[in-house]
């Protein structure tokens, strides 16, 4: 029965992914991208939560709230949340600014606007080096998935399946087929969550209250951000939460996500829309408590959830769950390998071959997501834990990109030089700080400091080096498009 | 235009002080409400009135503002026709 349910819902995703195809093969580069951004709210809305509740929603959300408490769930939560509400003010320009350069990618944009190739490289290059590690995690949730839920599907065949699938979305119809199929996945991801959490809820005597009460007796410290030790104190807590907030719409792929809108009065209202998804998080939240009170001896933080699940629900919702977790990596999978495509084509070996005809790119686009997409099952079977703690480096050095777009919106003098140097001495500076393992400056995170030096680097050099006169007149143009001038 | 600083109080400034200014003050267990601890009682609840201060931000935006969105769609035209005379059409164009 289970096996049944996982596999009509990984059919019914290809029959979406079918019918969303609308000039697709063969189309521009636009087309395949951001669909000649022709999204209007409602797939605003579906692409960007498409990409951002990955199979770590899932998984490694519960697994780290049983295993470290407050101090993640509280991370966790807060860090999206308040992204949606820098992102209600930035979305738009960068919406924007990607308009006037005529943008498929963050590099597009951060290299129109300082009038750099090496800019483009650059950002290109930073946000591959996210990626990568990206959709290797996805399938490193499937194995977790598949290993637990013992659905008749073995780890390999599952992940043959959904390389596949991924690629088949993307080859079918670009981004289009990720964004439909994303209604699919995120309907039954909350759905899998809200079970669980139901079901985790009714099933202790006091309900939630019963949950909550007894990890206060037994396990207190689960339940609040502690002020010892300093890593995990509440200042550090809190400068993770700016820092990474910061990040968010910097990721590649939620760049990548406001491209596709057909205006920017749609991404305003989508903001409104976002924290509303994140309903799913208290159940989360509470699913999470219920393993702590009442199975403690999980040999895996990771299965947290699952075993809920498999102790208290029915066969066919265990498909299910294995059905839309599959299908969340496998998606999140198909927008990222889709997008380091893009950058890599478009970014990189547009770069190197400035004159290659828009056909050859859109096909090295497919190419290289099909590469990426390998190489991510390659390093899932056999190399599994190799990227698992590269995340958090690529994330905190693609949040250096931030500085760049922010000075692309408000400061003409800016230059690549100056915004260059500040993105490399930003992640070289991180890059520093973790290995060494120093302790966090007073307390702060330290990716924060790491953004701090990048800002500084960035203004001393721009003022020292020799504006750009292309790339201030592109502010110029910035500044003349945006929406005060109405009378 | 009329001012977006409403907005920007509204959507912005509250939301942030809520969750990350009133940190410290939440950081709690008790009082438990409706069988949450404090702290998660709170985020929860700011999942629901972040949302509500964007919805009240929205629709004190003069952004939203139907006329605003026509001129600024024309300005965004217009800005688009002065990098005409780049002579290249942009790095990131797609030519």
């Amino acid at each position: 029965m289970a096996l049944f349910v996982f596999s009509a819902i990984l059919i019914l995703s290809l029959v979406i992914a079918v019918m969303s195809k609308k000039g697709a093969i063969g189309s521009s580069m636009d087309d395949v991208m951001t669909a000649s951004g022709s999204f209007g709210a409602f797939l605003i809305f579906f692409v960007s939560v498409g990409e951002i509740y990955s199979i770590g929603t899932m998984i490694g959300a519960p697994g780290a709230i049983f295993a470290n408490g407050a101090t993640y769930g509280t991370w966790f939560i807060c860090y999206i949340l308040l992204a949606y509400v820098i992102g209600y003010f930035l979305n738009p320009a960068i919406w924007r600014m990607g308009q006037l350069a005529k943008a498929v990618s963050i590099g597009d944009v951060i290299g129109w606007r300082y009038n750099s190739k090496g800019m483009q490289v650059l950002v290109a290059l930073v946000g591959i080096g996210f990626l990568t590690p990206w959709i290797q995690n996805q399938y490193a949730g499937m194995a977790i998935l598949f290993e637990y839920l013992n659905i008749g599907v073995s780890f390999v065949a599952a992940v043959v399946i959904s390389s596949v699938l991924a690629f088949a979305y993307i080859a079918i119809a670009g981004i289009r087929a990720p964004a439909w199929v994303s209604v699919l996945k995120d309907i039954l991801l909350i759905a899998a969550i809200v079970v669980v959490g139901v079901a985790a809820a009714v099933n202790m005597p006091g309900g939630v209250g019963g949950i909550f009460k007894t990890v206060a007796e037994t396990k207190p410290e689960m339940l609040i951000v502690p002020t010892e030790p300093i890593t995990k104190s509440v200042t550090f807590v809190m400068s993770t939460i700016l820092f990474q907030m910061l990040g968010f719409y910097m990721l590649p792929i939620s760049f990548q996500a406001l491209l596709t809108s057909k205006n920017e009065h749609n991404l305003r209202k989508n903001s409104i829309y976002m924290p509303m998804y994140m309903i799913m998080f208290p159940f989360l939240v509470i699913a999470a408590y219920y393993a702590v009170a009442v199975i403690p001896d999980l040999p895996n933080k990771d299965f947290a959830l699952l075993a809920i699940a498999v102790d208290l629900l029915p066969n066919w919702v265990i498909g299910l769950i294995a059905g839309g977790g599959a299908l969340t990596a496998i998606l999140v999978m198909a927008i990222s390998a889709l997008c380091v495509g893009g950058l890599f084509s478009k970014n990189i070996l547009g770069v190197i071959k400035p004159n290659m005809p828009q056909k050859a790119m859109t096909n090295w686009t497919r190419i290289a997501t099909a590469v990426f997409l390998i190489f991510g099952m390659l390093t899932a079977l056999y190399f599994p834990a190799l990227m698992a703690n590269v995340i958090t480096l690529a994330y905190g050095g693609l949040t250096q990109t931030i500085v760049a777009v922010v000075f692309g919106f408000f400061w003409k003098r800016a230059t690549k030089w100056g915004i260059g140097a500040g993105i490399i001495a930003g992640v070289v500076s991180l890059a520093m700080i973790k290995n060494l393992m120093l302790v966090p400056w007073l307390g702060m995170n330290f990716g924060f400091w790491a953004l701090l030096i990048n800002l500084v680097v960035a203004v001393i050099v721009s003022l020292l080096t020799k504006p750009d006169a292309v790339a201030m007149k592109r502010f110029e143009a910035f500044k003349a498009a945006k929406p005060n001038q109405a009378k | 235009m009329k001012s977006r600083i409403p907005t920007i109080i509204i959507a912005f400034v509250i939301p942030m002080a809520a969750i990350i200014l009133a940190f410290p003050f939440y950081n709690r267990i008790e009082p438990f409400v409706f069988g949450l601890s404090f702290n998660y009682f709170w985020i929860f609840s700011w999942l629901f009135l972040t949302a509500l201060c964007l919805y009240i931000g929205f629709r004190l935006d003069p952004y939203n503002d139907p006329k605003v969105a026509e001129s600024s769609a024309k300005a965004l035209e217009k800005a688009k026709a002065m990098l005409l005379d780049e002579g290249t059409n942009g790095k990131g164009g797609n030519q």
